[in-house]
């Protein structure tokens, strides 16, 4: 890669960055035991055989 | 026009490879930004109300048509136009791209201003969609051609671009209006004419650097593997009109079809299902659909660039196989962390059905016209938009309120999704070499012999 085609990606880089930044903060809540809410026992398959 | 021809792209001797991916990325994230279409969804039916939506404002379905009819055009601009983006090159095409997506969104605009319903359909659905359709393909050949050796990770750069585009619009668009909003407007029109205007100098940025390889060009020290070695990687070429003809295009539109028809299941349920059977609140759901779009972008890219260890049949086998059991697994699983991990896998590999299909095509067409083999292609995506969203969503929607239990409505639709996953295994499982009689036997272009050398005296 040569110093041309490192500016083009650091350009188109930017932007990405920005959204990703952005959005890895929407997702913290995730990290942060926004699913530390009490898990509920799974229903019964639809379709899972009667015993 | 000269200068955006395809002859007067030409990379000269000192132009790198790695040069040409960020101009097909800057080009497929802004087109991307359909995906972040919802964050206009609620201010466009306030376009009058402005705080609350009156009688004369337009209704969700109607401004859900904005972003349907864009992808419906996505699909057959891509499939009507893809002969004349081989021809074209990539930079005429992403000028093209450029004028038809950011003209869309400048007509939008003034549709808004107008509160002409028809107006923001044609600019934003129709005229934008062409552009969409345009600069989805405008990259892909040209990807292939400079990437021969890592043909999946080439266009795994251009396709996550695209997934990407959301990443981007959406905050972008909220930065906008929140800034254009007043007490006579929404600020939806505004922010579209300055996206439009964003959007306009990228495009032109990614074609302004965009170089297809000279002819006969091939990256130093690497060879074409003989045909012998993979018989899964044609030496030889389909012409577009032909590919069509042959039962590989359509098991691989089989394929895609599936592969995204499954995806969008459970993409239009996800956020759902996290609030309707774990409890989790409606911000940590939001939350979850910012991870979503993270998995859908960097599937994108790693998948396809796996594609290129284990073979463009080998890492669909993996998507389904894998899919079947994932999405088999979803109604046991009773930890909400260890479904958002399920529900992110299964995302990044519905990323990389798209992402890897075109070095697929590569594979079984050759590089002639493949461009325009996967503009054709991709009205397997305009079929899994109609598949997806109006039948599973739809099936589960009509479970529950015929009263059947959340869970086990979208348990009923998880199964769907295996047996589609598994229509796409058996589809793959199919594809098979193209057969001799399909194959091209005319002159390439660009492949022309050199014209004979006159004599001294004739040169003078």
């Amino acid at each position: 890669m040569n110093i041309k085609a490192l500016i083009y990606w650091i350009i188109v880089a930017i932007p990405l960055g920005w959204g990703l930044k952005l959005s890895i903060e929407k997702a913290k809540p995730l990290f942060a035991g926004a699913l530390s809410a009490p898990a509920k026992p799974a229903a019964a398959p639809a379709d899972a055989p009667k015993k | 026009m000269g200068f955006l021809d395809r002859d007067n792209t030409t990379a000269d001797s000192g132009y790198s490879r790695w040069g040409f991916p960020p101009a097909a990325i800057a080009v497929q994230m802004c087109i991307g930004e359909i995906y972040g279409f919802s964050v206009f969804n609620v201010p466009l039916t306030r376009a009058l109300g402005i705080t609350k939506s009156l009688p004369e404002d337009w209704t969700i379905p109607m401004v859900g048509w904005f972003y349907s009819l864009g992808l419906i055009m996505l699909g057959l601009s891509a499939a009507v136009f893809g002969k004349w983006v081989e021809r074209s090159g990539p930079r005429k095409t992403m000028i093209a791209s450029m004028l038809c997506f950011c003209g869309g969104l400048w007509i939008s605009a003034l549709g808004i201003y107008l509160h002409n319903y028809w107006v923001v359909l044609f600019g934003y659905g129709f005229v934008g969609g062409i552009g969409l359709g345009l600069g989805y393909i405008a990259p892909v050949s040209t990807l292939i051609k400079w990437f021969p050796d890592k043909p999946g990770m080439a266009t795994g750069f251009a396709i996550m671009g695209f997934g990407s585009g959301a990443l981007i619009g959406a905050p972008l668009g909220n930065l906008l209006m929140g800034y254009f909003k007043t007490e006579t407007s929404v600020g939806v029109g505004e922010s579209w004419l300055v996206m439009g205007g964003i959007y306009a100098v990228f495009m032109s940025f990614g074609a302004l650097i965009a170089r297809v390889p000279a002819a006969g060009w091939k990256p130093a020290g690497w060879n074409p593997p003989a045909a012998a070695t993979n018989l899964m990687i044609t030496q030889s070429h389909v012409s577009a009109d032909e590919a069509i003809k042959t039962p590989q295009f359509w098991l691989l539109w089989i394929v895609l079809c599936m592969n995204v028809s499954a995806g969008i299941g459970i993409l239009g349920q996800a956020s759902l299902m996290s609030q309707d059977m774990f409890g989790v609140s409606a911000a940590a759901a939001g939350a979850f659909v910012g991870l979503i779009s993270i998995s859908n972008m960097l599937g994108r890219f790693f998948w396809s660039s796996m594609s290129d260890l284990t073979g463009r049949k080998g890492i669909y086998i993996i998507y389904f196989v894998l899919g079947i059991v994932l999405y088999a697994a979803i109604p046991y699983l009773t930890n909400v962390t260890l479904f958002v991990a399920v529900v992110c896998v299964i995302i990044t590999m519905y990323g990389g059905g798209f992402a890897t299909i075109p070095a697929y095509l590569r594979d079984m067409f050759g590089t002639f016209q493949v461009g325009a083999i996967h503009g054709r292609l991709i009205t397997a995506w305009s079929a899994a938009a109609v598949i997806g969203p109006y039948t599973l969503n739809r099936i589960s929607t009509d479970l529950k309120a015929a009263g059947v239990p959340k869970e086990l409505a979208y348990n009923r639709v998880m199964y769907i999704c295996v047996g589609m996953l598994v229509v796409g295994l058996i589809a793959n499982f199919l594809v098979r070499p193209v057969a001799q009689k399909h194959l091209y036997r005319g002159e390439l272009p660009g492949s022309a012999p050199a014209p004979a050398p006159q004599p001294a005296a004739a040169r003078a």
